[in-house]
């Protein structure tokens, strides 16, 4: 990375040039509104019935990714809740498996549902199964076997049904095998998620009961009060093309066996779901009764208002301020070191469909700041800034006044 | 309330997938539509450079395949079946390539069996027609054709309706495989050159004599895609080359 020119007063660019997500190593602090919303909605939904379901609407680059992001690192963790983040899955459930579980890893999983069976043995010749630990157990199964495979895999079905996992056998046996299996294949494959194929980890015909079988493996296991999916987008749906029968089938079963589990879970399992308007508005044509399951809880990300793109930019240029910084904190002085804009000038001259839209912000700025040279006159002059965007945004006019854009 | 018209599907038969893969490559080598100039131009292009009449005939039908499912921006699918047979035609060629330098008499031409097939391939050879089999798939992306071989989780699926269709109907064991792919895939039209598959397919759909095939074969459907008792399902129909491969 180029050092920056020592006049802008900063250690690294702040801004990244994709702007496609949060930023690394600088904390995400949403509109205070939308923080609000979402606070008071988990709230809410940790005693009250009903689906625990929002879905976060906006158009590309309003934030919706960095909104998922907060959740996962703020607000649901302190409340105890165990976030996984699904970027674009794929609209099949084994989709969602696949992502999920190769993401915890298979030994850590295995380990999980192990010692929770391990916990509730419903007769006393299981318990050599658990007296060693998960580690010892695995070493275990590489000595020659005495018995058929079931002989390992039984024991261990019956106490995942003790534990209260599932009452269901054949899905019992599925998380059995992902513990005893785990020596010979110590990860995930995709195949392992498709269902009907040989030595599948998916019971047949039973995916979602399944998967709150999973759900409830791993809210136990890992202590926590409930487990949410963070889902950016399905790939399928938030593609700018129309669906196939197959696949609006397929986008649908999956999205209402999720907001089904979110009722059956006993306030184990939340979703959160973001999606364009477009997106949005294709999947209650398709199907108004299961949006109507959750259309009180939307939350729309409006255009970000002129306050809020100001206190962006401030955060994140504080976040790269030098230690013997001169900026930030004292009162605006639009001209030199010292505003908390700097090296951006208080009226901060982006289009106004820049200044509405994050991603778009983001992109101004980090160009803005990658092509400052030590000659550059600082703060960035207006004619500078137009001249960025108009090359980062070449394609586009001005909106004219009437343009619902300005 | 407005209504979002889904995207329709066209499955495409072995021949068919045959004659728009023998035209894109041409088309790209010779920066022909869609990678270059117009349908027009590109017909002109192959009645002036090419002689042999059968070779003409199957670029012609690959061009109106692929006019017509860029003019109508359809999803396509096709059966990993039909890339399998294109795989053992391209192997079956390379043998008599090889054979045609060796002299052999009109006799043996009869009996052109499948030893003398295999006996002339090396495992260099098989790679090769893989490999140019498996660039359909990213060549049909280039040429903006949206497509996708079935998908191997649903093979299962597909045959279970092969076994269904073949109770009703007869056909031949690929293209019972081939129709029930397209009854998996939920497609809108079924794009093939042979008649008899055209034909009992359209005669399925709309034959008042098989109105009871016909609902068994849809109640079948249901079942094996998870649907709902009572779901509206809908056969495909067939179509041949449109433009008649002229």
């Amino acid at each position: 990375m180029p050092d920056m020119p020592p006049g802008l007063d900063l250690a690294f660019n702040p801004f990244e040039p994709a702007a496609s997500g949060p930023p690394l190593g600088i904390p995400i602090s949403p509109p205070r509104t939308v923080r609000d919303r979402l606070s008071g909605f988990v709230e809410t939904g940790r005693h009250a019935p009903g689906p625990k379901v929002m879905v976060i609407l906006g158009d590309y680059g309003t934030g919706k990714t960095c909104l998922l992001r907060w959740l996962q690192d703020h607000l649901l963790p302190e409340r105890r809740i165990q976030p996984f983040y699904f970027d674009n899955p794929g609209v099949h459930f084994y989709d969602l498996a696949n992502t999920l579980l190769r993401t915890i890893g298979r030994k850590d999983f295995a380990k999980f549902i192990w010692e929770f069976a391990g916990s509730h043995l419903a007769t006393s010749y299981q318990g050599h199964l658990f007296r060693e630990s998960f580690e010892e157990y695995l070493s275990a199964q590489i000595r020659p076997r005495r018995g058929p495979h079931h002989d390992i895999v039984e024991p261990l079905q019956s106490a995942i049904m003790s534990a209260g996992v599932t009452s269901d056998e054949e899905i019992a046996h599925c998380l059995a095998r992902i513990v005893t299996d785990a020596v010979r294949k110590p990860y995930f494959e995709y195949r392992d998620f498709l269902p009907a194929k040989t030595d599948s980890l998916v019971a047949e015909a039973a995916e979602a009961p399944y998967f709150g079988a999973i759900l409830t493996t791993l809210a136990r296991g890992s202590g926590a009060a409930a487990i949410a999916f963070l889902i950016d987008e399905f790939e399928e749906i938030g593609l700018q093309k129309r669906l196939t029968k197959r696949a609006a089938h397929d986008y649908l079963s999956t999205l209402k066996r999720l907001i089904n589990l979110t009722q059956q879970q006993d306030n184990q399992f939340w979703l959160f779901l973001s999606m364009t308007p477009d997106a949005y508005q294709t999947t209650r044509d398709l199907e108004p009764a299961l949006v109507q399951r959750f259309a009180a809880s939307v939350l729309r990300i409006d255009p970000l208002p002129p306050h809020d793109a100001l206190t962006l930019i401030q955060s994140r240029l504080h976040a790269a301020r030098p230690r013997n910084s001169t900026s930030g904190g004292g009162p605006s002085t639009g001209s030199r070191v010292g505003s908390t804009l700097f090296p951006f000038p208080d009226d901060l001259p982006f289009r106004p469909t820049t200044r509405s839209n994050p991603r778009r912000l983001v992109k101004a700025c980090s160009s803005a700041i990658s092509a400052a040279r030590d000659t550059t006159p600082l703060p960035f002059s207006t004619d500078y800034l137009k001249k960025v965007e108009a090359k980062l945004f070449a394609n586009e006019t001005d909106p004219t006044p009437d343009d619902p854009r300005s | 309330m407005t209504t979002t018209p889904l995207r329709k599907v066209a499955f495409l038969d072995t021949n068919v997938l045959h004659f728009v893969d023998l035209y894109l490559r041409r088309a790209k080598d010779h920066c022909l539509f869609p990678f270059g100039g117009d349908v027009a131009a590109a017909k002109k292009h192959l009645s002036a450079t090419i002689e042999n009449k059968r070779l003409k005939s199957s670029l012609n039908k690959g061009l109106n395949v692929v006019a017509h499912l860029q003019s109508t921006n359809i999803h396509v699918e096709y059966s990993a079946v039909s890339e399998l047979e294109m795989m053992e035609g391209r192997a079956r060629g390379k043998a008599i390539e090889k054979a045609a330098t060796e002299g052999i008499p009109g006799r043996i031409w009869s009996r052109f069996v499948d030893h003398e097939v295999g006996d002339r391939l090396r495992d260099t050879d098989l790679t090769a027609i893989r490999t140019a089999v498996e660039g359909l798939g990213p060549l049909l992306d280039e040429a903006g054709i949206d497509a996708a071989a079935g998908r191997a989780d649903r093979t299962r699926d597909v045959l279970e309706l092969a076994w269904d269709v073949m109770e009703l109907v007869y056909m031949s064991v690929i293209d019972s495989v081939i129709y029930a792919g397209a009854l998996v895939a939920e497609a809108d039209q079924v794009i093939s050159d042979d008649g008899y598959l055209k034909k009992t397919v359209n005669r399925l759909r709309t034959e008042t004599s098989l109105r009871e095939a016909r609902r068994r074969l849809e109640s079948r459907i249901a079942a094996v895609l998870s649907r709902e008792p009572g779901s509206n399902i809908a056969l495909p129909d067939a179509i041949g080359i449109p433009g008649g491969g002229r």
